[in-house]
């Protein structure tokens, strides 16, 4: 996975200088207005990463924070589904894609990028690349990491990869129990070991949905708010079941109730100073 | 017939509630052989009687009675699993005008108000103008005096009544072993013990009784009264309100 990104390390240069210049920039009024960027990733796929987007995007919709997302699941994108309106489909290891992202920066909005199983550490070394993530140490961008966990673990070399650029951002862990009503597999060793390292690091569970209510989300291809509301994609009526939307509204009020919690809010719109 | 004005009614056009609003009554009790599914069944005859097809939802899997009486009124509904939910709340939830009439079996209390919460049942039906009345069958025993009190709780959620069904052994509902702002309890007599076997005959309808003079007569009139008595209070309350926002 390295290898794609360091293939496009000559390109890289050009998008340096240009996101130290939108760094610049905001660096200005930084107290108030920072912008955020929230990657979302996992150490493997079918752990719920896309979910979890969509209840972050949802979130920061509530708490009214303009916010845009980017869907590395280039090309056939799968939150672009969800949220057409807001989020684009990107190939997070090209240049042109990356400028596409970071240069567009800018502190009215909370970026939010649903990063490909796999692809984690590989973003990471091109933010790292482009400087990103010194600026974000520095404090000219709120930069979080949402590590979704799965009910059991398949991978912990890029964990551990990921950890170590992690150092100087916020690190969110997210135990992703939506279809598993039982136990999460963790041995408590391991985990201590990879995340009880990262300081500072907020933990956040989401509990389960019921299957049949998950599904039918899925099938219309809508945002949960919007499902709940009863609504189309385009905002007409529709007839989904009042219990499915009792359902998803109970699961997303406390999935939301665990953002609260552990301060996304205030994460995304810039008031926390990075450690 | 004159008393209710039950055949004028039925000519008349529309329930008596404001136009639009529809109730969900919700027949429980913590314990079971407490004579739910009596109360269900008087109050689908009462409402059948006022000229209002009532829909009613026999949520008592291992025993039907209620789907057994009135075949061509009561539903048999499940809430084990997701599907049986939301074949019973996505229907409940929908104002079409027909009233609706859930028994619940008291194996199902606590999960048929668990449900409830989850999906935010209340909530919806405030919006879409339906009443939510739980008429509660009340015992002497600690088990349902408490099971009272936790539904007390919530009346913010809907309206609670208290049943006194006069078969059971010492049934609470004086007002001093009420809350003080608990709506008093409706009353179901003993029924005439030399009909217990004919109200259990097929086909037999509590409106039908009505209409001919016979000893079980008394004993319907009584509980429609008492059914047209609650009617008149909940609409009287609502009405309060509005006598209360004019006076201000």
């Amino acid at each position: 996975m390295l290898t794609t990104a360091e293939k496009k390390a000559p390109e890289k240069t050009t998008t340096h200088t240009m996101a130290k210049s939108s760094a610049d920039k905001s660096s200005a009024d930084k107290s108030t207005t920072r912008p955020a960027v929230i990657l979302v990733g996992a150490d493997k796929g079918g752990v719920g990463k896309t979910t979890i987007t969509r209840t972050l995007l949802d979130y920061l919709a509530a708490k009214q924070i303009p916010r845009r997302a980017f869907d590395t699941e280039w090309p056939k994108g799968a939150l672009n589904r969800f949220h057409p309106d807001i989020a684009e489909v990107v190939d997070v290891t090209a240049a042109a894609d990356q400028m596409k992202i970071f240069d567009t920066i800018n502190a009215a909005k909370a970026t939010v990028i649903d990063v490909r199983a796999g692809l984690l550490s590989a973003t990471l070394t091109a933010l790292s690349n482009i400087g990103f993530i010194e600026a974000a140490g520095k404090g000219d961008y709120t930069f979080a990491v949402f590590h979704i966990l799965g009910p059991s673990i398949a991978s912990l070399d890029e964990i551990a990869e990921a950890a170590s650029y992690l150092a100087g951002c916020h690190h969110v862990l997210v135990k992703n129990l939506i279809n598993n009503s039982t136990f999460f597999e963790w041995d408590p060793a391991t985990y201590n070991s990879y995340f009880k390292k990262i300081k500072g690091a907020r933990e956040i569970t989401v509990p389960r949905l019921n299957e049949l209510a998950c599904e039918q989300v899925e099938l219309t291809s809508v945002p949960f708010s919007t499902f709940i509301a009863n609504q189309t994609v385009d905002g007409k009526p529709a007839a989904y079941s009042f219990v499915l939307r009792g359902y998803v509204r109970h699961w997303l009020n406390r999935v939301w109730s665990e953002y609260d919690r552990a301060g996304v809010a205030e994460l995304a719109q810039h008031k926390q100073h990075a450690a | 017939m004159a008393v209710f004005g039950i055949g004028a009614r039925a000519r008349a056009a529309g329930p008596p509630a404001a136009p639009g609003r529809q109730p969900v009554f919700v027949v429980c009790a913590a314990r079971p052989g407490v004579g739910c599914t009596l109360v269900a069944r008087l109050l689908v005859d009462y409402l059948s009687a006022d000229g209002r097809r009532a829909l009613a939802f026999d949520l008592n899997p291992d025993n039907r009675a209620l789907a057994r009486h009135l075949p061509l009124q009561a539903i048999p509904a499940d809430i084990g699993d997701t599907r049986g939910r939301m074949a019973l709340f996505d229907r409940l939830i929908v104002n079409d005008g027909s009233p609706k009439v859930v028994d619940v079996a008291a194996a199902l209390f606590d999960r048929f108000f668990e449900v409830m919460g989850q999906v935010g049942f209340a909530g919806e039906a405030r919006a879409r103008a339906i009443d939510v009345i739980v008429l509660f069958v009340t015992t002497g025993d600690q088990r349902s005096v408490d099971a009272y009190h936790r539904l007390f709780l919530r009346r913010g959620l809907f309206t609670l009544v208290p049943v006194k069904n006069a078969v059971n052994r010492s049934p609470f509902g004086r007002p001093a072993e009420l809350p003080a702002d608990a709506l008093p309890p409706l009353a179901i007599d003993r029924m005439p013990a030399a009909h217990a076997d004919t109200v259990e005959r097929p086909g037999f309808s509590f409106a039908d009784a009505l209409r001919r003079p016979a000893a079980l007569n008394d004993f319907t009139k009584r509980a429609f009264v008492a059914f047209r008595d609650l009617e008149l209070r909940l609409q009287m309350a609502e009405f309060a309100d509005l006598f209360r926002l004019s006076a201000e």
